[in-house]
């Protein structure tokens, strides 16, 4: 197979661009770009975030501005500064971090207040508390909220970013017609109907051979994606099976 | 089996007809199973579809992203039919590939039918070789009687049949096997089945889709009684019902004598 910049391959990862490459970029230049970069990040991870914090007790629109000033906390602090690659995952950085905000004997009226500056993630308080999981946060930790939130946060942007990529390349309606191969559902999809949908030639091999693609792809997606949040490249596939543990004990 | 069959939970929140996990729409507002879409992200099986060997790419049928199934782990769906799905499947206790036939026993199959599959499917994997797919393991699950038996990973005969007729012939025609190996073939094949009834077992439906070909070329005969007692035990008639496959029936049988 021949190697894309910047993706991963199989067996391999790029770490030119991990979450910790970001926030050590952050924490040692005062460039625009870091910023912004940690900035998509704090976005990226909003969901779990606020999930943790819902989890240990906190009224929907208190938990939404805890989120809010954490991640104002983590960029006006630059606490991530003395954060560690080698000490682990970027996973167990961020759940470490907001634990310890939490905790922290500090003002949070004023941090609500600083926190209000940024905007990471513009929600109403129905679309925030879907985010948090309720029929799971019965029975469940603060900590297991956080990480089932990250696995499904990982898993469906994963989805979305493979809907963005064959989007580019002009395959959407495709991508549309076969994704229930991927993403399962009430009804159990069915390469008959589907080739009878896309209208393949040579229909069952060739839907089988798109799906298997759309597959790799998908794979390949997520694969890159833990890469960014982890230390070393043999750490990938152990995170992943990891994340998978959290979600088949939520199901 | 029904696939176009919606799933519920008993609290009416839909679930993964897959893996049975509550589907997910927090995210981008589609429901979707997060179980089943990440293990396709662990999913190791590199091999283009389009590049297997004959007998994967005759299959129609569902993904083929693993489900557990008691100590089996179902990796890809191999056959279907009448009596049953067939899977190319991960013993996980011993860590080998089989095949294993899972057979739904139907709303009226009761103890004694299942006791007496076990009894004959037991009888049957007693029977010991080289030219009968050896039985490994029978057993019922969550409404179905299931077997496994060693993985033979050329094809049915008469696929391969079809496959080699469409290939050779321009006109279209099916081309007939060469008489020596057809010969060949048949006399292995009668040699093995009068093993069989040394050990008081009948086969009760040889068939070119039972007969199944190794990479050598050598033929293994499958399903030895088994399915065809299933279903004979799991129809409302079943003392009164022709049993096997018309093409290829013996005259008794035809006449309705099951043995």
């Amino acid at each position: 197979m021949k190697a894309t910049p910047g993706t991963l391959q199989e067996g391999g990862a790029s770490f030119a661009t991990t979450h910790w490459s970001v926030v050590a970029q952050s924490a040692l230049t005062d460039v625009p770009e870091a910023s912004k970069a940690l900035e998509q990040l704090c976005e990226m991870y909003w969901p779990p975030i606020y999930s943790f914090i819902r989890r240990r007790g906190y009224a929907p629109a208190d938990a939404q501005d805890l989120t809010q000033s954490f991640f104002a906390f983590l960029l006006r602090t630059k606490a991530y500064a003395r954060a560690d690659r080698q000490q682990g995952r970027f996973r167990s950085f961020l759940l470490a971090s907001v634990k310890h905000f939490l905790s922290d004997n500090w003002d949070r009226d004023r941090a609500v207040k600083r926190g209000g500056d940024f905007e990471f993630l513009s929600l109403d308080q129905q679309a925030a508390e879907a985010l948090y999981d309720a029929p799971s946060a019965g029975d469940s930790t603060a900590e297991h909220l956080f990480e089932l939130r990250w696995a499904k946060t990982l898993t469906a942007g994963a989805l979305n970013s493979l809907r963005q990529e064959l989007q580019t390349e002009g395959k959407l309606k495709l991508f549309e017609q076969l994704k229930n191969f991927l993403t399962g559902g009430s009804v159990l999809p069915s390469y008959d109907d589907a080739s009878a949908q896309t209208g393949l030639p040579r229909a069952t091999v060739t839907v089988k051979t798109h799906v298997y693609r759309l597959r790799q792809r998908y794979r390949e997606i997520v694969r890159r994606e833990i890469a960014r949040t982890v230390s070393a490249a043999h750490e990938i596939d152990e995170e992943l099976r990891y994340l998978c543990d959290v979600l088949a004990e939520a199901a | 089996m029904n696939n176009s069959q919606t799933v519920e939970s008993k609290t009416t929140q839909p679930v993964c007809a897959q893996c049975g996990s509550r589907l997910d729409s927090t995210i981008g507002g589609e429901s979707i199973c997060t179980n089943c879409l990440l293990r396709s992200a662990l999913d190791q099986d590199d091999s283009d579809p389009d590049k297997r060997s004959r007998s994967d790419q005759s299959i129609a049928g569902k993904d083929g992203a693993s489900i557990e199934f008691g100590d089996y782990e179902l990796l890809q769906e191999i056959g279907r039919g009448g009596q049953g799905v067939v899977y190319r499947a991960r013993q996980k206790s011993l860590n080998r590939i089989v095949a294993l036939k899972v057979i739904a026993l139907g709303h009226w199959a009761t103890e004694p039918h299942v006791k007496r599959f076990r009894r004959e499917a037991e009888a049957a994997a007693r029977l010991n070789h080289p030219g009968i797919v050896p039985i490994y393991e029978v057993g019922e699950r969550d409404g179905a009687c299931y077997f496994s038996m060693g993985l033979v990973e050329g094809g049915q005969l008469d696929a391969i049949l079809e496959s080699a007729s469409r290939t050779d012939s321009s006109c279209g025609e099916r081309e007939p096997m060469p008489t020596r190996s057809a010969v060949e073939l048949i006399v292995k094949l009668a040699r093995t089945v009068q093993y069989a009834h040394e050990h008081n077992i009948l086969h009760r439906d040889i068939k070119p889709g039972n007969i199944l070909l190794d990479q050598k070329g050598e033929p293994h005969l499958t399903d030895f009684g088994l399915a065809r007692l299933v279903e004979a035990e799991s129809t409302v008639t079943g003392t009164l019902e022709v049993l096997g496959t018309p093409s290829y029936m013996a005259p008794e049988q035809a006449a309705g004598n099951n043995a």
